[in-house]
C-alpha cells in the first residue's frame, strides 16, 4: 500500500521513471527510462524504440502495455476520443496497401495507409528500421483532421536501442548492460 | 445422573447438585477464553510483507538501492543461465506454465465448483477479495516500482509488464493459500497441503528465475505478497474454527466444540458462571440450525448436566438471512426484525426464558450468559431436563393435552408468545409437559401470533392423541370463539416445518378436521402482507442480484 502512495517520481530511481511510465525521449538525466527499457526488452531485436518528447496539451498519456514480442502504449485526446493514437512495437509489420513517404524519423522508412477520411480519421502510419517497426494506428473522431494527427505525431520520436544500453551500462557503472553480452 | 423435575409453580428454582465454583473477573487485558488470533505464522508473514512494501518504496526512490539489487540479482540469473539445456528449459517452461494466465483460470474455475458445489460461500468470499488485494497491489505496485525484465541475460519464457513484484508469483502463491484454506480440511490434509504447497512455490520461483522471466527479489516479493494476504484474510474472516472446511452433508450452523473451542467453552464455564465442565458434547443437532446445543456434564454432588446453546456470527447471520427471506416472501408476519449482534441475540433469548421461567411456565431454568469470545461467540445455558422425550415419541394422555393447552394459556395471561411450538420443543418426562427454546419467543405479541401458538399446541397434541379429544379439552381452557380464531389464523408457513412434516408422514389433515369443529367458521385471516418495506426490499435484492451478476463476471476471467 505504502509503495502504491510513494510517488515515484520523488527523486532519482534505479531507472529513470514517472508515474505514469511514459517512455521518454529526453537522455536529461543519462539515466535509462524504465519504461523504454522494458519496450526494448519486448522486442530484442529492435534498433529503434518510440518515445515521447512531450504530451501535447488536450491529450493524455494511456497505460503502457508491454510483453514478450511486442509492445504498445496509447494516447487519449479530449477532443479525438479514447485511444486516438495507438504506438505498437513490434519486430514485423506488413506494408501491404500502404504508400511509401519520405521518413520525418532519421534511420527508419516510412508507410502510410489511410482508411477513413469522413468522421475525423482513420489510418495507420509505419517506421520501419533494423530489427523492428513501430505502428501509429490513428482513430480520430473529432471535425480537424490533418491538425491532431501533426499535434500528436510532432510529439513522439525515436530513441536507438544503443543510446539506452550506453545509458544502462553508465548506471550501473558498467556492471549490466540491456542486452545479454555475447 | 440427577434427574430434575421439570420446573412449574412452585418447583425449586435451583437444580439440585450443581456445584458452584467462585466466578473469575477476567482483568483488563486478559484475553478471552476464545481469542481472534492470526496465528504467529499469519503475523510473521504479514511483517514479511510490509517489508516487502516499505522495500518496494526504498527501490522505487532510490538509485543506488536499485541498481545494487539489479547486480546481485544479475550473479543469480547467469548462474542459473549456465544451467540451460534444452530439456531442462524444456521442463522448466512446464512448470513455469503453473504460473500463467490460463492455469490459473482453470484452478480458479475448478475452486469456484466446488466452493459452490459445497455451499462454502464466505470461504469464496474471502478467496475473491483476498484475490482480488494480490492482484491489484502486485500489479500496482510494479506499476510504481518500474522495475524492468532481468537486465543483461536473455528471457526464454513469456512475461508481461514490469517486474517488480512479480504478479504472476504472487498470484500463483495466493491462488495455492486459498486452495489450502478453502478446500482443504485443517488437520493432517492441511499440513501435508503445505508441504506441497511449499514445494510448488520452489519449483515454481526457481522455473520463472530459470527462464529469467523474473529476477530472484521479484519472485521473492511476489511469494510474500501472495501468501500473507490470503493467509491473514482466511485467518481473520474465515477461521477454521468457526468455517471448518468439510465434506460431509449437515447443516453448516453447528460449530466444532472440540479443541481450542472446546476448551475455552471450560474455562468460560468455569471463570464465568463457576461451573466445572467435565465433558462438552453436541445434543439434539438435527433439530437446531440456528444455534449449536451442548450437552455440558458439570461437577456436583452427583454431577449433573446443562444444557448449553452456542451462538456465533454464523447463527446472527443465518436468523439475518431467514427473516430476509421471510419478509421477502409473506410480508411483514410480525415483527421480523433481525438481530445486529450475537450478543444482543443471546441477551433476547435469555431474557425472555426468564420471563417464561418467571410466570411458571414449565421450561428450563436459565443459568446465565457466557462470553466465549467477545461480540462473536456466547454461550446460553440452561437447565437440562434429563431423561425427558419428544412428545412425539411420547404417550399423549388428557394430563398432557391439558398441561400443553395450559402452557398457552399461561402465554397469553403473561402476555408472551412461543412462536415455535413444535414437537421437538416439548418434551415429556414423568408426565409433565416441559417447553424449551425459547429463541423466538416474544413480548407482547400480536393476538394473530397469540392465535397460532394455540393452533400449533393443539396440532401438535392431536399427532399422538385425536382431534376432537384435544378439541373437547381445549374447551375447557378457551372459547370456541378463540379456537375458531387459532384456525382461522394458522397455516402453511405459520406452523413450524417439523410439524407440517410430521402431519404429512402421517396423512392427516389435523388442520382441516380442526377447523370444521368449531360452530362459527371465521374467514381465513390473511398472512401475506404487503408493505413499503417488503416492496423495498423486494427491489433492492434485484437490484442487488443484478448487481452481484455484474460484478461476478469479471470476477470469473483469469486472476492474473
Amino acid at each position: 500500500m505504502v509503495a502504491i502512495a510513494v510517488p515515484a517520481s520523488l527523486s532519482a530511481c534505479s531507472l529513470q521513471q514517472n508515474i505514469e511510465g511514459i517512455p521518454e525521449c529526453t537522455d536529461s538525466p543519462r539515466v535509462p527510462n524504465s519504461a523504454l527499457v522494458l519496450m526494448a526488452q519486448s522486442v530484442p531485436s529492435a534498433q529503434m524504440l518510440p518515445c515521447v518528447r512531450s504530451v501535447p496539451v488536450g491529450w493524455t498519456f494511456g497505460e503502457l502495455s508491454a510483453r514478450n514480442g511486442s509492445a504498445q502504449f496509447m494516447f487519449d485526446s479530449d477532443r479525438e476520443g479514447m485511444s486516438a493514437l495507438v504506438v505498437s512495437l513490434q519486430s514485423d509489420c506488413s506494408v501491404e496497401d500502404t504508400s511509401q513517404v519520405s521518413s520525418d524519423q532519421p534511420g527508419t522508412e516510412r508507410y502510410e495507409r489511410v482508411s477513413r477520411v469522413t468522421n475525423g480519421f482513420g489510418g495507420e502510419r509505419i517506421y520501419t528500421f533494423d530489427g523492428g517497426c513501430v505502428v501509429y494506428t490513428f482513430d480520430l473522431r473529432g471535425e480537424s483532421h490533418a491538425e491532431p494527427v501533426t499535434e500528436i505525431t510532432n510529439a513522439l520520436g525515436f530513441v536507438s536501442r544503443e543510446d539506452l544500453a550506453d545509458q544502462v551500462s553508465e548506471h550501473s557503472d558498467g556492471r549490466l548492460s540491456l542486452d545479454p553480452t555475447e | 445422573m440427577t434427574s430434575t423435575p421439570g420446573v412449574r409453580a412452585g418447583d425449586s428454582a435451583q437444580q439440585p447438585g450443581l456445584a458452584r465454583a467462585l466466578p473469575h473477573r477476567r482483568p483488563s487485558g486478559e484475553p478471552p477464553p476464545l481469542p481472534r488470533k492470526l496465528n504467529k505464522s499469519g503475523k510473521y508473514w504479514l511483517l514479511l510483507a510490509l517489508f516487502v512494501v516499505m522495500f518496494g518504496a526504498v527501490v522505487a526512490t532510490t538509485s543506488r538501492t536499485g541498481v545494487t539489487l539489479d547486480v546481485l540479482d544479475h550473479q543469480v540469473l547467469v548462474w542459473l543461465a549456465d544451467l540451460r539445456t534444452s530439456v531442462v528449459t524444456h521442463l522448466m517452461r512446464t512448470i513455469s506454465w503453473l504460473s500463467s494466465s490460463d492455469a490459473l483460470v482453470i484452478a480458479w474455475w475448478i475452486s469456484l465448483a466446488i466452493l459452490i458445489i459445497w455451499r462454502r460461500w464466505r470461504h469464496l468470499l474471502v478467496w475473491v477479495v483476498a484475490m482480488l488485494l494480490v492482484s491489484n497491489l502486485s500489479l500496482a505496485g510494479a506499476e510504481v516500482i518500474q522495475r524492468p525484465r532481468p537486465l543483461d541475460i536473455e528471457i526464454i519464457g513469456p512475461w508481461q509488464g514490469f517486474a517488480m513484484p512479480s504478479a504472476p508469483m504472487a498470484v500463483f502463491a495466493a491462488t495455492v493459500v486459498n486452495i489450502l484454506y478453502a478446500l482443504v480440511p485443517a488437520g493432517r490434509p492441511r499440513q501435508i497441503g503445505k508441504g506441497i504447497a511449499a514445494v510448488l512455490f520452489a519449483l515454481v520461483g526457481f522455473s520463472r528465475m530459470y527462464l529469467a522471466q523474473d529476477s530472484p527479489t521479484d519472485v521473492l516479493f511476489g511469494l510474500i505478497i501472495g501468501v500473507a494476504i490470503p493467509l491473514a484474510f482466511f485467518r481473520l474472516f474465515a477461521p477454521n474454527d468457526v468455517f471448518p472446511v468439510t465434506y460431509h452433508r449437515g447443516r453448516k450452523a453447528h460449530l466444532d466444540v472440540t479443541g481450542e473451542r472446546g476448551l475455552a467453552i471450560r474455562r468460560a464455564l468455569k471463570d464465568q458462571l463457576g461451573l466445572i465442565a467435565i465433558d462438552v458434547q453436541p445434543f439434539g443437532l438435527e433439530g437446531s440450525g440456528g444455534s449449536t446445543p451442548l450437552r455440558v456434564t458439570v461437577e456436583g454432588n452427583p454431577d449433573t448436566y446443562v444444557f448449553c446453546k452456542l451462538y456465533a456470527a454464523t447463527h446472527l447471520r443465518s436468523d439475518r438471512w431467514y427473516k430476509l427471506g421471510r419478509t421477502m416472501l409473506y410480508g411483514r408476519l410480525e415483527d421480523e426484525s433481525a438481530f445486529n449482534t450475537v450478543r444482543r441475540l443471546v441477551q433476547y433469548e435469555d431474557y425472555l426464558l426468564r420471563l417464561l421461567y418467571e410466570a411458571k411456565l414449565p421450561v428450563p431454568e436459565p443459568f446465565g450468559i457466557v462470553e466465549i469470545t467477545p461480540e462473536r461467540e456466547y454461550l446460553l445455558i440452561t437447565q437440562f431436563f434429563d431423561g425427558a422425550r419428544e412428545i412425539g415419541e411420547s404417550e399423549v394422555d388428557d394430563s398432557i393435552i391439558d398441561q400443553g393447552l395450559l402452557i398457552v394459556r399461561q402465554l397469553w395471561d403473561a402476555g408472551l408468545a412461543h412462536r415455535d411450538i413444535k414437537p421437538a420443543n416439548l418434551l415429556v418426562r414423568e408426565d409433565r409437559l416441559l417447553m424449551i427454546d425459547s429463541a423466538f419467543a416474544e413480548v407482547r405479541p400480536s393476538p394473530w401470533r397469540q392465535a397460532v401458538d394455540l393452533a400449533n399446541m393443539m396440532l401438535v397434541l392431536a399427532l399422538r392423541s385425536d382431534v376432537q379429544r384435544v378439541y373437547n379439552r381445549a374447551l375447557l381452557v378457551f372459547t370456541e370463539d378463540e379456537i375458531a380464531e387459532a384456525f382461522a389464523a394458522t397455516r402453511g408457513i405459520t406452523m413450524p416445518t417439523q410439524l407440517r412434516r410430521m402431519m404429512r408422514q402421517q396423512g392427516r389433515r389435523l388442520h382441516e378436521e380442526f377447523r370444521q369443529l368449531p360452530p362459527t367458521k371465521p374467514k381465513p385471516i390473511r398472512i401475506q402482507r404487503w408493505s413499503w418495506r417488503r416492496v423495498g426490499l423486494l427491489v433492492a435484492v434485484a437490484l442487488g442480484v443484478l448487481l452481484g451478476i455484474t460484478i461476478a463476471i469479471p470476477l470469473l476471467g483469469s486472476p492474473l
